[in-house]
């Protein structure tokens, strides 16, 4: 007889949703099965070698937050940390580092192949067991069959990849990499509405090759501060990048072979990020703009490639050099790896329930590019969603969501299965309404408690957390209680109207002409509070009037996220729904009428019925 | 189960005799009801029969037109059907006695078939306002101004300020959220500027709109003065040579009487504090306490004199008029400056007074369009302004762009709301981004 392999989580994909995915069934106590086509590519970088920065540096915050792995990994090989929009405001503050690709990738492996109840396998994934409806094993290529009870399938753009270098193509899921072709078939055959995305890479330079001299130099962070909340420093050697410019000549050499470019001529057809423009995308849509910035990031710190950001590119290899070669510090370039485009398959995401489990078939989860976003962040934050929803499953059905106002995770995964995207998806900060509260600085606060609940938090960072949660606490209610007369102030030689008023150290914090020293000076005992603890009280006292609104507008959200619509609602009766509604409803199925509200085309007056209707559902219900 | 929103009906003509009634049914079921009780109903949508209405006992009830209104090219959005019967109570209620037997429809609540019509995505809410208002209208200003907010140009003024401030914010956010990117270096000077141009628009239509509010509600004109000037004569004669109006609108309700007037079109509302006295007999204090708080909020305000040197008594009204009545028994004009002569008894001096108050009220900038009517626009603008306002001190882009992001709320409270999509769209079409 057969030996039959069972699993309770089995997760497909070795990148960076994969890896979160797998970190995190195993950490809630599933046993969970990690299966990739190459065990040594775990954790890889395939675009840039970076972690983090607007808006993505929140995510790297929160899976952290919630135990996940990307954070310490980058820790542990980031060689350039920069705090982005430092002096911008503390709402949008981004944590940055170029990573050493090979320090992050052994990160990774490492806090995976010492992960309890984790098997790592590799193995090539050809078919899916489904039975009524349900999800129930894979097949893999060595033709075994391997039982679980929910997967999770992160295919990045492995689905039917096609990489094109001008005239070239040919399928692939990375570069050197084999798509997956019968994969992408059987989710087909599983009805799923499939769309089609395109990205791209610049081709890679020999380091030795440059010419750094007279290039501006970008330095790190003198104090660099580390993503994890577990870890006060960073000790891996900071190093620079060097910034060159694209120019007259190198945009006249684009132009002349543009109809090179598979994106011109007419071979590519899928949708491109616009954030992410390749080069020559940049020099046809922006012809006023003389040149454009390119950032030379190095690999590693013992690596000789160089990462040329900024000039994605799928021209001919000849044209790539020639057009390098034009590029100021490039004249000698040497190029390592072209650059290519890659066009790949993914899934609708509003086929998606918020947990990231499929509408269509049961404990089948998708994480990642499959789902139509970009960056190694938004991928590991639906990887960590997808892994502890995928254990869950083995519980009483308990759902692990997180909403828009808890976090960036949640507008993420809100964004994509309300509203869908038709381009690869990137996280901003301009996406969190409630950014304000959301800040990458407090993402422990925010988060933690969630995952100590749900249990994907170890008991180590539990511990470290309760600790500062109640320094924190402490502190607050230190500053919050001490208060001073305007007189006394005065005397004290610091300048404040005499109104009178009795103002609390907190309270103080609020005015520009009044730092923390000024409070120590006041109240000795003070100088006691850290700067962990320093940071957030002034943060909260500065923007006290603007955060208090804010949670005013969390609390009315939730009473909408509260409103919730059933799952088997049948929109055809509430009324007053045009049949363009009721069918967007219909598909999309929003859990509550705040999701509703939030799919595009959703119009107020659509909203009202639908409030009116679960309304008049919960009389009729209570009567 | 749930039932899909009922159909319903209404007699949308006041009740009472008239030459013809129009009743209105709206709703799903509407056309097959009506086709049941029908000898020749409309089959194709927008057309009109001549059609009698029969009972299933074969009792006509009445010869009429009958519309038939399509889903959703109608009114409410839903089909709809028209019926002009003849306007007879017998007739009416015959036909309301026939409808209350069938379940499926029911008796239209107030306002319910212009409700319908905004749930349907039919008119927006300050085209509902304008509706109510139309209905309302009793002057000619008044006829205009709803029909101009019918047409929708509130909501476009709103539309584009709005699509101002979305751009304002589209590039805080692009300085904020692509800070690596090389972004015009004018960039903030461009958006304080644009600010700044944003807000004078809104300090326009302010100023210029008190006056819509004013159409829409009447101007307010005090009648000040000692006692025995004239002021009681006065208004009797304008109600009687004037078109009264008859409905009261909602206001503060004041111990002074009213009569509400429509002067060639604007609807203007005299507030005669010397009825006071008379009516409740109660101290003169009261009296004098009443008549300035009224002067002061008057648009205009006639100070009624015995004799030219009562005017230092009245020095600080505010917008006066003053006028010596009685002239018809005085025979000698009093030739100062600033005052009128009138006569209520042989109307000498009236005529030209009403077209001084006219013109008086309907001054600047009137022949332009006025786009906001009720306090709640003027209280979405205000807001608007205030965060405007905040967003100009000096700040980290957090919290300017949170401050634009509170303006752009208010200003779409007044129809619609903000969508981030939007916003990305614009930075995307507008900068080069992305490494």
């Amino acid at each position: 007889m057969k030996k039959i392999t069972y699993f309770d989580v089995i997760v497909v994909g070795g990148g960076h949703a994969g890896a979160e995915a797998a970190a995190a069934a195993a950490r809630m106590g599933a046993k969970t099965a990690l299966i990739t086509h190459s065990i040594s590519k775990i954790g890889e970088m395939s675009c840039n070698p970076a972690i983090g920065g607007l808006g993505k540096g929140h995510l790297v915050r929160e899976i952290d937050a919630l135990d996940g792995i990307m954070g310490q990994s980058i820790d542990k090989s980031g060689i350039q940390f920069r705090m982005l929009n430092s002096s911008r405001g503390p709402a949008v503050r981004g944590p940055r580092a170029q990573a050493d690709r090979k320090l992050y990738k052994n990160s990774i492996q490492k806090i995976l192949f010492n992960q309890k109840n984790l098997s790592i396998i590799e193995e090539t994934i050809e078919d899916l067991i489904i039975d009524k409806n349900k999800v129930c094993g894979v097949i893999t290529h060595k033709l075994k069959k391997m039982h679980c009870r929910s997967l999770v399938l992160t295919t990045g753009t492995f689905l039917r990849g096609q990489i094109r270098i001008g005239k070239n193509s040919y399928p692939a899921g990375r570069l050197g990499d084999k798509s997956s072709i019968n994969l992408a078939k059987k989710i087909e055959s599983l009805k799923f509405s499939i769309g089609r995305l395109k990205t791209g890479t610049p081709p890679r330079i020999y380091k030795q090759s440059i010419n750094f001299n007279d290039l501006e130099e970008q330095t790190p962070d003198k104090n660099p501060v580390p993503f994890s909340f577990i870890n006060k420093f960073i000790h891996i050697p900071q190093i620079s990048c060097f910034i060159t410019h694209t120019n007259n000549k190198t945009h006249k050499i684009i132009k002349n072979n543009i109809h090179l470019s598979p994106m011109y001529s007419g071979q590519i057809m899928s949708m491109g990020a616009r954030y992410c423009p390749s080069i020559e995308d940049k020099i046809n849509k922006f012809s006023d703009k003389r040149s454009h910035q390119i950032f030379l990031e190095p690999e590693g710190l013992d690596n000789n490639i160089i990462y040329p950001n900024g000039i994605s590119t799928s021209l001919p290899e000849n044209i790539q050099e020639n057009f390098i070669r034009s590029i100021k510090g490039l004249e000698n370039a040497i190029i390592i790896k072209p650059g290519y485009a890659i066009e790949y398959d993914f899934v609708n995401p509003q086929e998606l329930y918020h947990t990231l489990e499929t509408k269509k078939i049961d404990n089948l989860f998708f994480a990642g590019q499959i789902n139509g976003t970009t960056g190694y962040e938004e991928a590991a934050a639906q990887g960590i969603i997808a892994g502890i929803n995928s254990a869950l499953k083995l519980s009483n059905n308990r759902k692990f969501i997180i909403d828009r106002s808890d976090g960036y995770i949640g507008v993420l995964i809100d964004d994509l299965v309300t509203r869908g995207t038709n381009e690869p998806y990137r996280m901003f900060t301009s996406r969190a309404e409630f950014r304000l509260v959301l800040r990458a600085d407090n993402a422990d606060q925010r988060l933690t408690p969630l995952g100590i609940k749900t249990g994907c938090v170890s008991r180590f960072r539990e511990n470290i957390f309760n600790y500062k949660i109640n320094k924190l606490k402490k502190d607050f209610s230190m500053v919050k209680s001490k208060s001073i007369s305007p007189n006394k102030l005065n005397k004290l030689g610091i300048p404040i109207n005499h109104d009178g008023k009795k103002r609390s150290a907190f309270e103080l914090l609020s005015f520009n002409n009044i730092g923390f020293d000024d409070i120590v000076k006041i109240w000795p005992e003070m100088g006691l509070i850290d700067n962990e603890s320093r940071e957030q009280i002034i943060i909260e006292s500065q923007y006290a009037g603007y955060l208090k609104r804010q949670r005013d507008d969390i609390d009315d959200f939730k009473k909408d996220e509260q409103l919730t619509l059933p799952n088997n609602l049948d929109y055809k009766y509430v009324g007053s729904l045009s049949n363009e509604i009721v069918e967007k409803l219909s598909l999309i199925k929003p859990p509550t009428l705040g999701a509703a509200s939030r799919i595009s085309g959703i119009t107020p007056a659509a909203i009202i019925a639908l409030l009116r209707h679960v309304r008049r559902q919960k009389n009729n219900k209570e009567a | 189960m749930v039932k899909k929103q009922d159909t319903i009906y209404a007699l949308s003509t006041p009740p009472g005799k008239s030459a013809i009634a129009v009743v209105r049914i709206s709703g799903s079921k509407a056309l097959d009801y009506i086709k049941k009780i029908s000898s020749s109903m409309p089959t194709k949508p927008n057309t009109s029969t001549l059609n009698k209405l029969i009972t299933k006992t074969g009792d006509v009830i009445d010869q009429t037109i009958t519309t038939y209104y399509k889903a959703p090219k109608s009114f409410t959005g839903e089909d709809m059907v028209e019926i002009s019967m003849h306007g007879g109570n017998a007739v009416i209620n015959k036909f309301i006695d026939v409808f209350k037997k069938n379940k499926k429809t029911r008796l239209a609540e107030p306002g319910e078939f212009t409700r319908r019509s905004f749930e349907n995505n039919k008119l927006d809410l300050t085209q509902v306002e304008a509706i109510s208002d139309l209905v309302n209208a009793e002057t000619e200003y008044q006829r205009k101004q709803a029909h101009s907010q019918l047409e929708g140009n509130l909501t476009l003024k709103t539309k584009e300020i709005y699509s101002e401030l979305t751009n304002v914010l589209a590039n805080i956010e692009a300085m904020i959220d692509f800070a690596d990117e090389e972004l015009p270096t004018d960039l903030l000077n461009n958006i304080k500027e644009q600010i700044e141009n944003i807000s004078n628009e809104i300090y326009n239509i302010l100023s210029k709109n008190s006056k819509g509010r004013k159409i829409r509600e009447g101007f307010i004109v005090g009648i000040i003065g000692k006692t025995n000037t004239g002021k009681s004569s006065f208004i009797n004669n304008v109600s009687n040579q004037e078109i009264a109006i008859v409905s009261n609108k909602p206001g503060t309700t004041r111990d002074a009487i009213e009569s509400y007037i429509d002067i060639r079109g604007l609807p203007v509302r005299f507030f005669d504090t010397a009825g006071i006295r008379k009516h409740r007999n109660t101290v003169e204090k009261i009296g004098i306490k009443k008549s300035k708080e009224i002067s002061k909020e008057a648009d205009l305000n006639l100070v009624f004199l015995n004799k030219s040197s009562e005017i230092d008594d009245f020095k600080n009204v505010s917008n006066p008029i003053f006028i010596q009545s009685k002239y018809d028994i005085r025979k000698k004009p009093t030739t100062i400056n600033d005052i009128t002569n009138i006569s209520s008894k042989n109307n000498y001096g009236i005529k030209s007074l009403l077209n001084r108050i006219f013109h008086q009220l309907s001054d600047k900038n009137f022949t332009e369009n006025t786009y906001i009517s009720r306090e709640r626009h003027i209280e979405c603008l205000k807001n608007t302004i205030k965060y405007l306002e905040k967003s100009k001190q000096k700040k980290n882009y957090d919290v300017f762009s949170e401050d634009i992001r509170l303006a752009i709320k208010e200003i779409s409270k007044i129809y619609g709301k903000t969508d981030i999509e939007n916003i990305l769209d614009i930075i995307f079409s507008d900068f080069c981004i992305g490494k």
